[in-house]
């Protein structure tokens, strides 16, 4: 029996320490990755409309601008026609408080809900017509139709 | 979830980056093997001596019958404060009853359960009525009209958590106050009849809320010893989890839920579900049911695939295993939620203090402000949500180490591990593939 125990201890020991080393490997490759990725610049996000970050997310959102004047700014083209909706759930990279131009075209007056924090409606009419939406925080923002209900695009916020 | 359509929340986490997805798997792959290779060959857990008791001042504190007392009570006024909302209050993503039920309490079970151990079973409200009406009738609230029957287990509790993440992630109209109201109250008239007809038992196997929440507090270190309170490693903590049939079924929805959660927000099935014809709830239906039934189906395959001992049956062995899922789960949905917790947790708070919407600021907490710190820093919150994968994939490999030496016949401790070693590993990078392409 002392002789099993002891085994059993040097063996878990061993276990053990190589156990660390892995899990400190694999700390370190995270780390390693870590450092190479840019953190969310605070300057960026103090500089974004995030609106009132207040309780309650639903209210208070900065009310989207028309601003058809910003040449550099990222364009989703948007069109309902007959109960069609394109695009279809569209990942699109945006980085953090930069404007992102929608430009609808539709059929029917409608409304796109930008589930970001907080979280931001777009209203639009019949025809074609642009709005500019920026969001303040990083996270993936889910740009939602409502009637029919559908997730439009997926802002992919860096 | 669909949940921030109503409101609550919004933006959702980044998906961390390829690198830290690879790193992750391939540290899960490493120490995997490192355990199944160089770890004990002896069971280590609960054997020799006994555990440590918690210091008397703390075991006088927690056995008096006060302490348990002022938990029931605490536990009781907040659900009923709760409930008030939920009656009277706005039916507005505002009202801190939604907030309540899908964070602090669903998600919030979690690190309460790892900090206080069974924590849901001291405060749990539906425990409390039973107990009040056994007062007032007379009765004892242990024992009922009959005796739970054994062969049920955790079967009731699964089929519970099931009903709960259907209603959470599929059910269109989950962020509406009267559904979510209607699925409390049907909840708390199941449990009150329940425990009128089984007694307390009932709770401990039927009560979601209470189910998670004990099966998590098994990774707490508090824990019972011949009645006395103790202290154990988390390990031996979780080696002491009886194994009761459905046991692996409860396990396979927490797990199987919370990965089918991040898969509905990946770009892919956004785009599939729409593109579908299926309507949406009944494609999401099938897809949470199949995500459950392929946990459940891979790591029961998993377990029964080695030798075993003339006198042990096959069909056990998943639920002599299943306590080792827990560490995954917990894992997992640390990563998948900690950022919801932390941030809509916070606002519940301030929601909290105003149940009606009238403007009012019950607890002084009205003013505060959220605090997006880890909104804010995508990278901590993708290392954290890695390191809490690998850790819970690592504490998962070595409960499983544990429980195959002590139950395998012993050529077949190693080479039996393998296909739950595979399993495990799938889960984790799986996971992590989840938390990747989210």
């Amino acid at each position: 029996m002392p002789l099993r125990s002891t085994t059993s201890t040097t063996s878990t020991t061993s276990a053990t320490s190589i156990m660390a080393a892995t899990a400190l490997l694999a700390l370190t490759v995270l780390g390693g990755c870590a450092a190479q990725d840019d953190e969310a610049s605070p300057t960026e996000t103090a500089s974004a409309p995030a609106g009132s970050s207040g309780p309650d997310g639903t209210e208070e959102s900065p009310t989207p601008e028309q601003t058809p004047e910003e040449p550099e700014a990222l364009t989703l083209e948007i069109t309902i026609s007959g109960g069609e909706v394109t695009p279809n759930g569209k990942r699109v990279e945006v980085g953090v408080g930069e404007p992102v131009r929608l430009r609808i075209d539709s059929d029917v007056a409608g409304e796109l809900h930008a589930h970001a924090t907080p979280e931001q409606e777009v209203s639009f009419g019949a025809g074609t017509s642009q709005r500019t939406l920026r969001f303040g925080q990083p996270g993936v923002v889910d740009l939602e139709l409502h009637e029919p209900a559908r997730v439009v695009a997926q802002f992919e916020v860096r | 979830m669909r949940l921030d359509a109503h409101g609550i929340g919004g933006a959702k986490d980044l998906p961390i980056p390829a690198e830290y997805a690879i790193a992750g798997a391939a540290a899960a792959l490493a120490i995997s093997f490192t355990v199944l290779a160089l770890a004990w060959r002896e069971p280590r857990f609960n054997v020799g001596a006994a555990p440590r008791p918690v210091p008397p001042v703390l075991a006088r504190i927690v056995d008096h019958p006060a302490f348990g007392a002022v938990l029931r009570t605490l536990g009781l006024g907040f659900f009923l404060y709760v409930a008030a909302a939920a009656v009277f209050g706005p039916d507005r993503a505002t009202n801190p009853f939604f907030g309540v039920f899908y964070v602090l309490l669903w998600v919030g079970i979690v690190p309460l359960s790892l900090l206080f151990g069974p924590f849901y079973r001291a405060i749990s409200p539906v425990r409390t009525v039973n107990l009040l009406l056994a007062r007032v009738s007379g009765s004892d609230p242990d024992v009922g009209l009959r005796d739970y029957p054994a062969r049920l287990g955790y079967w009731p509790a699964a089929a519970a958590l099931f009903g709960f993440v259907w209603f959470e992630l599929v059910y269109p109209f989950n962020g509406e106050l009267g559904p979510a109201r209607l699925w409390c109250a049907a909840y708390v008239g199941v449990m009150l009849v329940g425990g009128a007809v089984f007694g307390n038992r009932f709770y401990e196997y039927a009560d979601p809320f209470e189910a998670y929440s004990t099966l998590v507090g098994r990774l707490s270190v508090w824990g019972r010893h011949e009645g006395a309170l103790v202290v154990r490693s988390p390990l031996a903590n979780l080696d002491l989890t009886p194994a009761r049939p459905g046991l692996l079924a409860a396990a396979a929805v927490l797990l199987g839920s919370t990965a089918f959660d991040s898969f509905t927000n990946s770009s892919f099935w956004v785009r599939t579900a729409q593109d579908s014809a299926i309507d949406g709830t009944v494609l999401n239906t099938l897809a949470l049911s199949g995500f459950v039934l392929a946990v459940g189906a891979l790591f029961a395959g998993g377990v029964m695939a080695t030798g075993i001992h003339d006198e042990h049956r096959r069909r056990e062995l998943p639920a002599l295993f299943a306590h080792s899922l827990v560490p995954i789960i917990v894992g997992y949905i640390a990563a998948h939620y900690l950022s919801y917790l932390v941030e809509l947790g916070q606002q519940t708070v301030i929601q909290l203090s105003d149940p009606f919407g009238t403007g009012a600021d019950y607890l002084g907490t009205g003013d505060r402000a959220v605090n997006y710190w880890l909104t804010l820093h995508p990278t901590f919150l993708a290392t954290t949500k890695v390191a809490a994968v690998v850790l819970g994939h690592v504490v998962a490999v070595v409960a499983a180490h544990d429980r195959a030496i002590r139950l395998l016949p012993r050529r077949h401790q190693l080479t039996g591990q393998l296909t739950l070693l595979a399993v495990m590993v799938g889960f984790t990078v799986g996971g992590l593939y989840l938390l990747f392409g989210g």
